[in-house]
């Protein structure tokens, strides 16, 4: 090997170091999508003991941008520097271009405050209160300044509150207040479910108490009128934090319900299998082959229906 | 009518079988034994606690809570030296509740602005089409799949976007860090 001079090797460690953080971010990159090379991610960090310090860098910048709010992450809207001829596609971006306009960018602003999360990953968001919220893949909570009353406005979130804080989370027209516990809300086209790992919390409609749910129960409420309390296993509230949705002995409409956040339209049971219950986990993936997963479990199968999908029982071969 | 038992087994299998491969991911990624020892023992726990069914992939699944783990591991170490660095402030001005984050001061305020204005200035210095697919991703939601179609580009194209978005974004958050000590996560 040939010796090199004080300045290139200077030179050169700056690149490298440049270096590690690109191939860091490559791997933080694949790692968020579906095919890790996770042997290779291996080899990678064992090349060098910095890359795993590089990677670590990533992880937190990655926690910074989740914390950070959303109209951080839109286009400035009057740039006359701007070059013309990037587009920037479809109806989505014209809306985010018209929020842009309409809400006022102030971070220190008291109003509510928006965290959304990507649809492949879940995020981590610590609220005003102190309580800790996991959001789920693509869900999106409000948040008043006080981080105490919360509106789930889309998928799921798990809340952690330790000490004295009290949340109030809304979900369509269901309130849930906490008692100090470890909670999740889920919302899907089928209705709301709220699963309790640990503690208490109250849950009302429209000022009326519905039910208490304890640690290791779920409620669901279906539509305006139907509200069931069921066993789940309180390690199992919340599994999507661990990329699945897990299960034991579930009735399957509690499935599909969970289905349904993911792949965006309603998936029902046909009544014929509406007592099947599952149990087992199901890896989320980018949500679009829950059903397919569920199939190789159950004798279901997942067809057009009028509304959405149906889970239909598979035929006998 | 859940074939559920030999499923079961099966990711406890896949777990017994990639131990050597998890235990010396954890170790690169932590760079201590200790911890990478912990952290699998962690994964042993969810897997018995949680009694995990059939699953599709186990490799992967197993990877990635091994990943996930680690992370929050790491979150725990800069959380606990945050700590102690707050404490250390506390002692120095005298204060009675040495607790840490309860509030948004307005030096947290601050930084969030600054950070903020960072993101927005490193997307649009960035190339055009890095920033797209990161603004899809985090606006839009949307997976890497979907990007890919919308962009009539390769998964691995949105990759690459995502990580050249990513290194950027982690370039300025490191120069809009905080003006003092408090966050000091970048080590």
């Amino acid at each position: 090997m040939k010796s090199k001079g004080p300045t290139v090797a200077d030179a050169q460690r700056n690149t490298t170091e440049s270096d590690r953080l690109d191939a860091a971010c490559l791997w933080a990159a694949r790692a968020s999508g579906e095919d890790m090379d996770w042997a290779g991610f291996t080899a990678w960090l064992e090349a060098d003991p910095r890359n795993a310090a590089a990677y670590d860098q990533v992880v937190l910048a990655q926690d910074r941008l989740a914390a950070a709010p959303a109209s951080s992450f839109r286009p400035r809207v009057l740039r006359p520097r701007r070059r013309l001829g990037w587009s920037v596609g479809g109806a989505a971006a014209a809306a985010a271009l018209a929020a842009a306009i309409l809400l006022p960018v102030r971070a220190s602003d008291p109003a509510p405050v928006t965290y959304s999360a990507a649809p492949d990953a879940t995020r981590q968001v610590m609220l005003a209160s102190g309580a800790q919220v996991t959001l789920d893949r693509g869900a999106q909570i409000v948040a008043d300044a006080t981080g105490l009353r919360i509106d789930l406005t889309r998928g799921a979130a798990y809340f952690a509150v330790d000490g004295k804080a009290r949340l109030a989370v809304a979900a369509g027209d269901l309130l849930v207040r906490d008692l100090g516990t470890r909670f999740d809300v889920a919302r899907s086209p089928t209705g709301v479910s709220v699963g309790v790992s640990q503690g208490r919390v109250a849950v009302s409609r429209r000022g009326v108490e519905l039910a208490q749910v304890a640690a290791g129960q779920r409620l669901t409420a279906a539509g305006s009128a139907r509200v069931v309390v069921s066993p789940v296993a309180a390690a199992d509230v919340a599994s999507w934090r661990d990329g699945v949705l897990r299960y034991q002995d579930a009735p399957l409409s509690v499935v599909a319900a969970d289905i349904s956040r993911y792949s965006g339209r309603m998936v029902t049971p046909d009544p014929r299998v509406a007592d099947l219950r599952f149990s087992g986990a199901l890896e989320i993936g980018d949500g679009s082959r829950l059903v397919e997963r569920l199939e190789q479990f159950l004798p279901v199968v997942g067809q057009p229906g009028d509304a959405g999908e149906v889970l239909a029982p598979r035929r006998p071969r | 009518m859940p074939p559920q038992p030999p499923a079961v087994s099966g990711l406890q299998a896949a777990y017994a079988q990639l131990k050597p491969q998890l235990l010396r991911f954890l170790v690169a990624r932590l760079r201590s034994k200790e911890d990478a020892e912990d952290v699998l023992q962690d994964v042993a726990l969810k897997l018995l606690n949680a009694q995990v069914g059939p699953i599709a992939h186990p490799e992967s699944y197993l990877f990635r809570m091994a990943h996930n783990l680690a992370n929050d591991r790491l979150r725990g170490r800069v959380r606990r030296e945050r700590r102690e660095e707050a404490y250390a402030d506390e002692a120095c001005q005298g204060a009675a509740h040495p607790h840490v984050d309860q509030q948004p001061s307005a030096e947290a305020v601050l930084i969030a602005r600054e950070r903020a204005a960072a993101i927005m200035a490193a997307l649009e210095d960035m190339p055009p089409a890095a920033a797209r697919a990161f603004r899809m991703h985090r606006l839009e939601g949307l997976g890497h799949g979907e990007i890919a179609k919308r962009l009539g580009i390769s998964k691995s194209g949105v990759e690459k976007h995502m990580a050249v978005a990513l290194r950027s974004l982690v370039r300025a958050l490191r120069t809009a860090g905080p003006a003092k000590g408090g966050v000091s996560d970048e080590e």
